[in-house]
This record gives structure tokens, sequence and C-alpha cells, in this order.
């Protein structure tokens, strides 16, 4: 199956390699991956260094923490979810503590913030071999109580990691998109320069 | 029969001139008062404990802070009459750290003998045995508690361990940091050969730097896996006084002026500056008990600074031994605070007040300690020729002089009505809360911090939110 988007420039493997299934193997990644993909997220920059993501990791064939996080899927993410072996929260601090002020500030990156953290622990794990797929579609309430995460906190994505599967195993409709192929806007839509929803000259020559 | 036993130990140690600030305990009292009052502290996220000697400064009416003292320091019993809420703070700490380190089975059962050390001052400074064995003695209880099915055995740093799974050892700070080492490849500590899982005495990283085994990596942070330290996150704070005073812009309490120099010149160039303002208090790092701390007043020539300097030096090379350059430089020069003055027969002595405060994730407890006093009435014309008139700390003197910070008619008398002790210990759990968040981003070294502090408007925030 081949999922691999068009691209008219080159671009890093994990990065070309990268997409979302739905369909997970029956296989545990190794502990070590799961290590490096983890090593990756804490070397994310931050808004003033905060480093503000925390994870949460649940393990299928560890302890209890999978089934609690599994728990707070929405139920059309558990549709397909079950034969995920790996589940991460992600959660990120609300506020940011500023020196200056000596107290808790806004910090409206938190959430680009956590971004960042959790593409770098995708796209490592993807170099590994594994795939991620990200959930917003999560009671992160239920998670904020079961898991007693402390208000600063705020539970941002869930995201499952394991090796590809076989989407044959996906109800049907699910396996359609599964093998479906995946979209994404030219980069005309998306690079303006000079004015705002003009595109960039960067893109209108030779490829 | 626990508090037997400890009783039968303070009494020992009343007879060598303990200072007892276990006496000043009264458990009813403290609850009666709402001790230790709680607070939110969400950003911090292990245990530990800071004790913040504050002042009311007689010039500007403000709190401030002469230092703020690591888990080395006691007092912790001052409140109740013993220190088990802080024992039970660092057992829990040691065995989250056993975990974390991998030595516990999934089912809290140890893989590995461990250790845990607990360290007091040089044996010749010790004074407050009276609390620090019982705590140790708690302390050893709840590991045993947390720990279902290990014995727990305790041993002097003198003791070769026999095969007990956890050791709690207990010494002077020179016996117990001779038989650490640290592991060359993983950075962790281990204790005549076991993995130690807590550190109960920051004061053993200036001991091991002292004696070569460590090595600060550039700035004022060591390189070694500091996790198992209690309050390890501010390890570096506490050694760093200059540091601690800027913590404390924001806090409430008013940060002293002051400099750090790296050599005996830098310290004679910016003494000089500094004595424009009035009179300063030179300190080296990594040192306590009152070591090495001299004041200087603007009427001193500079062969009178110099002198003492030398004299500076000289006071911790009897100490701590050889090799004191390794630890005591950064030297400090701080403002001079002139507390309110408390009114004794003979005149008014100078105080301080120690704060503790006692934290875990999410949460902060903070109580009132004791007073100290200057041995002799404050006079601004000879102050500078007579320790006794300026010096609080009890160290080396066999009058302690202490008051329970509970002691509402003292209190009164030196201005710290219930509202300043309130807005005191609000400061003292915010000035922890900075001084976590600054060790655990970098110890300052973020460029938008310092931008931000430039202007606050940096990071425009609002517009973001909109
Ligand atoms: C959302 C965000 C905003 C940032 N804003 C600034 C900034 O305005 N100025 C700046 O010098 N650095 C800024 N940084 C950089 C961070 O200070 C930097 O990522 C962090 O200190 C970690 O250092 P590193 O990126 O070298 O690993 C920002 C980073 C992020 C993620
Ligand atoms: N800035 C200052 N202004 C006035 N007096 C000071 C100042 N700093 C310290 N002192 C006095 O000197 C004493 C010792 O200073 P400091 O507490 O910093 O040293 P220390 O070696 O850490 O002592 P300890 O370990 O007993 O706390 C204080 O108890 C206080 O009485
Ligand atoms: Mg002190």
């Amino acid at each position: 199956m081949n999922k691999r988007l068009d691209t008219r420039y080159p671009v890093l493997p994990a990065i070309l390699e990268r997409w979302s299934p739905r369909s997970f193997a029956d296989r545990a990644p190794e502990a070590h991956k799961l290590r490096s993909m983890f090593e990756a997220a804490r070397l994310a920059p931050s808004a003033h260094n905060t480093q503000p993501t925390r994870f949460l990791l649940g393990r299928k064939d560890g302890g209890g923490a999978y089934r609690r996080l599994f728990d707070c899927l929405d139920p059309h993410n558990r549709e397909w979810a079950h034969c995920v072996p790996v589940l991460v929260l992600a959660s990120v601090m609300r506020r940011r503590f500023s020196q200056v002020k000596a107290d808790f500030v806004p910090y409206p990156h938190c959430m680009h913030d956590l971004g960042l953290a959790v593409m770098s622990l995708i796209l490592q794990g993807q170099h590994l071999g594994l795939h991620c797929h990200p959930m917003a579609a999560f009671d992160p309430e239920k998670a904020q109580r079961d898991f007693a995460i402390p208000t600063l906190f705020a539970p941002g994505i869930m995201i499952a990691v394991g090796y590809l599967g076989d989407p044959g195993a996906l109800p049907p409709d699910l396996r359609d998109k599964e093998t479906g192929p995946r979209t994404r806007q030219p980069l005309e839509e998306i690079v303006f320069e000079e004015a705002w929803g003009q595109s960039s000259p960067l893109f209108a020559g030779e490829g | 029969m626990n508090l037997d036993r400890h009783r039968f130990i303070r009494n020992i140690f009343s007879g060598i001139n303990d200072i007892e600030e276990w006496r000043l305990g009264d458990a009813a009292l403290a609850a009666a008062k709402g001790y230790p009052r709680e607070y939110p502290a969400d950003l911090i996220d292990d245990y530990g404990i800071i004790f913040a000697d504050l002042v009311l400064d007689s010039a500007t009416g403000r709190l401030a802070c002469h230092e703020v003292n690591g888990p080395n320091a006691v007092g912790s019993d001052a409140l109740t009459g013993d220190s088990r809420p802080r024992a039970d703070n660092e057992a829990r700490q040691a065995v989250r750290r056993a975990r974390e380190l991998g030595y516990l089975h999934a089912d809290g059962t140890l893989k590995v003998p461990v250790a845990t050390v607990h360290a007091h001052q040089h044996w010749k400074f010790f004074r407050t045995g009276g609390e620090f064995y019982p705590r140790v003695d708690l302390f050893a209880q709840a590991l045993e508690g947390l720990l279902p099915g290990h014995a727990v055995s305790t041993h002097a740093a003198t003791d070769t361990l026999g095969d007990e799974p956890v050791a709690v050892v207990m010494g002077d700070v020179p016996s117990i940091a001779a038989h650490i080492e640290i592991d060359p490849v993983t950075r962790r500590f281990t204790y005549r050969g076991r993995p130690l899982i807590f550190i109960g005495n920051p004061n053993l990283l200036s001991e091991l730097i002292r004696t070569g085994k460590l090595r600060r990596d550039g700035g004022r942070g060591v390189d070694a896996d500091l996790r198992v330290l209690h309050a390890w996150r501010l390890a570096g704070t506490f050694h760093d006084k200059g540091l601690q005073q800027r913590l404390l812009s924001g806090t409430g309490i008013r940060p002293l002026r002051h400099f750090s120099a790296q050599s005996t010149d830098e310290t004679l160039a910016l003494t000089r500056d500094m004595l424009a303002d009035g009179p300063v208090v030179l300190k080296p790092s990594d040192t306590s008990g009152g070591t090495g701390v001299h004041v200087v007043v603007p009427e001193m020539s500079d062969d009178a600074i110099a002198g003492c300097i030398d004299t500076l030096l000289a006071d911790c090379l009897a100490k701590y031994g050889e090799n004191v350059e390794a630890s005591i430089f950064p030297l400090g020069g701080f403002e001079f605070v002139r507390s309110t003055g408390y009114p004794m027969a003979d005149g008014g002595h100078l105080w301080d007040l120690r704060f503790a405060v006692l934290f875990e994730p999410g949460r902060a407890q903070a109580f009132p300690v004791s007073l100290r006093f200057a041995p002799r009435p404050f006079d601004p014309g000879t102050f500078h020729l007579d320790r006794g008139q300026w010096i609080s700390n009890v160290s080396g003197r066999r009058d302690t002089l202490l008051k329970s910070g509970m002691d509402d008619e003292v209190l009164r008398q030196v201005g710290m009505t219930g509202e300043r002790m309130e807005e005191a210990m609000q400061a003292c759990v915010r000035w922890t809360v900075k001084a976590w968040d600054h060790s655990a981003r970098g110890g300052g070294s973020v460029y938008e911090d310092a931008c931000e502090a430039r202007d606050e408007s940096f990071y425009p925030v609002e517009k973001f939110m909109a």
C-alpha cells in the first residue's frame, strides 16, 4: 500500500513516509524505539524553554494505564484503536511561570509547543518504522480526573503508536479510507509572498 | 516507644550543648495558629524543604532575606517538637527515586541493596543532634513502611555494610562523603558500592567538589545525577546566595543589593563600590554555620578590607581544610540589612526569623521556625568590630537566645504582625516555586527571560490570546 503524497521537492524520508493509519499490527513496539521517541520529544523547542509537554504512556502489554487511556477515547476512535498496542496522552502546561512577574502568566503558545514536541515524537517513531496517529477525539476531563493530572496541565492529544497492520481487518468504511488516497493543498495555496493570498513566486518556475 | 527513645537521645545531646529547637515545639499552639499553612504549588514536581532566614528591614519596613538554606538546615522540629512530616517527605522521595532509577520490581520490592545517606555538620560544629538523629530514625521507619518486606537498618558512616537490603547511613559530612563515588557512565551516586536513593544534605556536594570527586560543569551545576538529593532542583541555588537574592524579586521580599566576585582583587574592588551605599556583608560560597561571614563598613581602609578578606579565607581553611578555593569563589557581597531590633534589657538586638517550606508534588506547606538574636545590642558605630552585635545565627555560642516563631509577644515587638507572617510565608512559597522553575528551565540561560526582564511587553501575550 502506497500512501505517499506526491511531492515536488525533496523532504526528509520520515516526513515523506509518515501518515496516520488506523490498522495496527498486533506487535508491541520495542522499548528502545519508544525511548528514542520520547527523547526526540524532549529535545523540541518551546517558548521560554518552558518544556511544557508531559506524556502518559499506556502499553497494552504493560500495566493498567492502556485500558484507562483507551476508555477516554471517543467511541468512533475506539472502533479502530482497540488494535493499537501503545497509546500516549500528551498534556501541556496551560500557563507559564514568569521569572519577571514571579507568577503564572498566560501561555498562548502552549498547544503550539505541545505540537512541536509531538511532531518530534512522531517523526522519530516514523524513522524507526513505527506509525503514529494523533487523536483529538477523547474526553480530556475524564483523562484529567482518571490520571489525577494537576490542573496546571491540560490534556491535549492522544497518540496511537504501533506497526502498520492489515487494513483488511478494519470495518468496511474505515478500510476504504485506509487504502484511499491522501490529499494536501498545493503549495501555492498556503505560501504567500508580498500580499496575503498571493502565491509566492518561489514555486512559479521550474520544479 | 518512639518518643521515649527520641527523648533519650535528646537528653544526651542537651548535655553537650545542643541547640534544642525541638523544645520550642508546641503541636497544640501550631494547630491553633493554623500551622503549617498549605499553599498550592502546581509547578513543583518533587519533594524537598527550604529554610529562609527573613528580617524586617528597619530602613524600609519591608521583609528582607539573609539567605535561603537547603535541607542541610534543621529546625523543622520547632513547630511541633519533631520532624516527622519532613522525614515522611524524605522517605517518599527516596522510594519514588528508587522506582524511577530502576531499583524496584513492579511489585515494589527491591532488585538490589540500596543506601540512603544523612549527613550533619562537621563534628566540631554539630549542635543539632536532637533534631537530626530522631529524624533519621523516623525516616528509616517511614522507609520501612513504604518498602514492605525489606529490613531497613541504620548505620554510622564508619560501619561497613552487611547484606541488609536498605542501609540508612548517618554521619558528618566528611565521613559520609569519603565513601561516596560517582559512577563514571551513569553519573549516579553510590555509597560503599551501593546505589544511593537519597541524599539528605546538599553540603555533601560541596565536600565532593572540595575533595575532587565532583566538578562543576561550567556554571554552578555539577556533573552528576542529582535527583537523589532532597530538593534536588534547588541544589545549585543553596550554594549561590546571589542567585537567591535575584530570585526574590517579585516574591514580596525585597532583594538585597549584591555582587559576586571571582578573586580576592575583584572582591576588594566591588566591595569598595558597594560601600558607597552602606556596610557590606561578605560571604563565601558553599559554606554554612556562619563560617567566613564578615562585615565591612565605609570607614574602613583598603588595607583593613583586604585583611578582612584574608580572615574570611582563613576561616574557611580552618573549617574545611585544603583546597577551599575550589568552592568558596565566587565570593558574595551583600548590602547589610539592619533588622528592626528586639528590645532587651541592654538595648535593641538584631534578629532573624527562619521560615520553612516543606514541599511535595503540587503543594507546599510553610511555617515559622524560630527567631534568632544577636547576643549583644546593636551599635551602628562599633558593630563591625563585634560579631556579637549582628550575627544572629547560633553557631559557636553557648547561649542560643532562640524564641519560638509562634511567640506572639516577641513577634509583636519586632513588628511581625499576623499579616506580615502570612505575607512572609506566601513569599517563601513563591520563592520556592520561582527557584524551581528557574532551575527546571536551565538556570537563567533563556534569552527570552532576559528580554522580558528588560521589557515586559516583549511577548505580547494578550494579542495572541485575542
Ligand atoms: C513558540 C516559541 C516561541 C519562541 N519565541 C522566541 C523569541 O521570541 N525569541 C527568542 O529568542 N527565542 C524564542 N524561542 C526559542 C526558545 O527560546 C527555544 O526554543 C528554547 O529556549 C529551547 O532552545 P532550542 O530551540 O535551542 O532547543 C521560541 C520558541 C518557541 C517554540
Ligand atoms: N545581608 C546581611 N545583613 C545583615 N546581617 C547578615 C546579612 N547576611 C547575613 N547576616 C548575618 O550573618 C549570619 C550568617 O549569615 P548566613 O546565614 O548567610 O551564613 P551561613 O553560613 O549560611 O549560616 P547558617 O548556616 O547558620 O544559616 C546571619 O544569621 C545573619 O545574622
Ligand atoms: Mg544562615
